[in-house]
């Protein structure tokens, strides 16, 4: 019989030793006198997958728009760390911050249409994203497309359709095509499966575990499904009026909460 | 034989703020330590605190006190005080674990859930593949399910792909909450030589098992809980 570290196979994901891909310190963002979220810090390692959870109103979305890049927050600092060069997210020039957006992260909605151009062939839709990073060969890009449909499931001969005239659950496909082709380091989710049939959901989610575990990307998902979150994310953030009340690995966050509001909102999910 | 995990004055309770507030005591006190090549078999009536145990072994339940220390990268990590990163680290590296019922995502085949863990170390596929379909062909699950997903499945099934998924990628310590509790009498002894054969590997095994048979077989030790219970 080996011994047990005859037994060991090399643990290539381990990234002990690696600087977070996010840092967020102490980021606020206020509309007037009403709190969008407050104080919010956590740090984000590259293959890591984080979920947010709460109600709506909870601030979630507000902070995901300001970690993307989409809103400034009020105060605090966003740092992200791509290369071993960090930088301040808001601290850079609007140019500057939205080709990062189109290359070094992407970003699903949860209406597919917000991240779809619905006038656009579903090939063009991801050929656009590869021409923004500067990609010229058309050859190159249709087969990229090609072969991006496959990995996401969608019949290879849809290529010259237009996403209109997909069903929701292969518009949220088409997205996930569309944000992940670039390759990029980092992804904001929101509510990547509201929209969809129960089935289909099913579907996405597995798809997204398997792109995100093969791609080694890292991860920011907002959902209000607690059963999302505890297939999808490594840890958990749970946030009630602008503020994060419980954080910590996904699985004891949702078998052992300590925070009122958490164990309230574990209590009120229906077994599944 | 050093000691692969180490539990000091471990103790565990349960606030439940919405029922006012209520503390509900688990255990306190608890101390142990299991060494490679040990089989440590937890004891004690239905509610004395095992799968709570076994649960804040894992990480899934938050110790209220105490230290956790397991041998990961051959130094000691107090699973008490570290983060959830660690964790997940020593989770991929360092532990096993069998919980009672299998939880993965709808419509993902049994072949690709056992593979799972092979792939999220970055085993390719090839090795995962053959590594997934061994075990399962050891331990009896129809080659006609390996290609379905295990909602439709029985309960000794599911088990099984449990099991499957657990023992597919060896570590030096295993907790097993039940593991045979629905299989029949050749799966269960499939089972126990599986865990035996970790075990002689150098494994460090902590498990829950109902079936005195069984529990015979795979123990080299036992715990009984009742007395932290008291002291809870």
């Amino acid at each position: 019989m080996n011994a047990i570290e005859d037994l060991y196979i090399e643990d290539l994901h381990a990234r002990d030793d690696s600087a977070p891909i996010l840092t967020a310190s102490d980021v606020t963002r206020l509309y007037g006198e009403r709190v969008g979220c407050r104080e919010v810090n956590f740090s984000l390692w590259p293959g890591e997958v984080l979920g947010i959870v709460g109600e709506s109103g909870s601030g979630k979305s507000t902070l995901l728009r300001c970690l993307a890049g989409q809103d400034r927050p009020t105060s605090g600092v966003i740092t992200l760390n791509f290369d071993g060069a960090p930088l301040n997210l808001f601290d850079i020039p609007e140019p500057r911050r939205r080709q990062l957006m189109r290359t070094k992260w992407g970003i699903v909605h949860q209406n597919p249409r917000d991240g779809l151009r619905m006038d656009v062939s579903a090939g063009g839709n991801i050929g656009e994203r590869l021409m923004d990073r500067g990609d010229r060969h058309y050859g190159k890009i249709r087969t990229a497309a090609l072969d991006w449909l496959s990995r996401v499931e969608i019949e290879t001969n849809r290529v010259d359709d237009y996403p209109r005239h997909f069903s929701g659950g292969m518009q949220q496909r088409l997205q996930l095509a569309r944000v992940l082709v670039p390759e990029p380091k980092l992804v904001f989710m929101d509510e990547p499966t509201g929209g969809l049939d129960v089935s289909v959901q099913a579907r996405l989610l597995d798809l997204l575990r398997v792109l995100v575990r093969d791609l080694g990307i890292a991860a920011i998902i907002v959902t209000h499904d607690l059963a999302v979150a505890r297939l999808l994310t490594d840890r958990l953030m749970v946030m009630k009026d602008g503020m994060v009340v419980e954080h910590g690995l996904t699985d004891q966050v949702l078998d052992d909460p300590h925070h009122a509001y958490t164990q309230l909102l574990t209590s009120a999910v229906l077994a599944a | 034989m050093p000691a692969m995990i180490k539990v000091h004055a471990l103790q565990k309770h349960f606030v439940m703020h919405n029922q006012g507030g209520i503390r509900l005591p688990v255990f306190s006190d608890v101390d142990f330590e299991v060494e490679a090549k040990e089989a440590l078999i937890l004891h004690g009536e239905s509610g004395v605190g095992k799968t709570s145990l076994l649960r804040i072994l894992y990480g899934n339940y938050k110790p209220s006190g105490g230290k956790i220390l397991v041998m990961h990268n051959d130094r000691y990590i107090d699973l008490a005080t570290t983060t959830p990163r660690t964790i997940l680290a020593v989770r991929r590296k360092t532990i096993r674990y069998v919980s009672q019922f299998l939880r993965v995502i709808p419509r993902v085949t049994t072949l690709d859930i056992v593979k799972d863990p092979l792939l999220a170390r970055g085993v390719d596929d090839a090795t995962a593949t053959h590594k997934a379909k061994d075990l399962l062909f050891r331990l009896n699950l129809a080659e006609r399910l390996w290609n379905l997903a295990p909602a439709t499945f029985s309960g000794g099934e599911q088990q099984r792909v449990n099991i499957a998924r657990c023992f597919v990628d060896p570590a030096p310590i295993f907790l097993l909450d039940e593991p045979t509790a629905s299989l029949d009498a050749k799966n269960r002894d499939v089972v126990v030589d599986l865990i035996s054969e970790a075990r002689e590997a150098g494994a460090a095994i902590i498990g829950i098992f109902h079936d005195e048979d069984v529990r015979d077989r795979v123990a080299t030790r036992r715990l009984d809980l009742t007395q932290f219970k008291k002291a809870a």
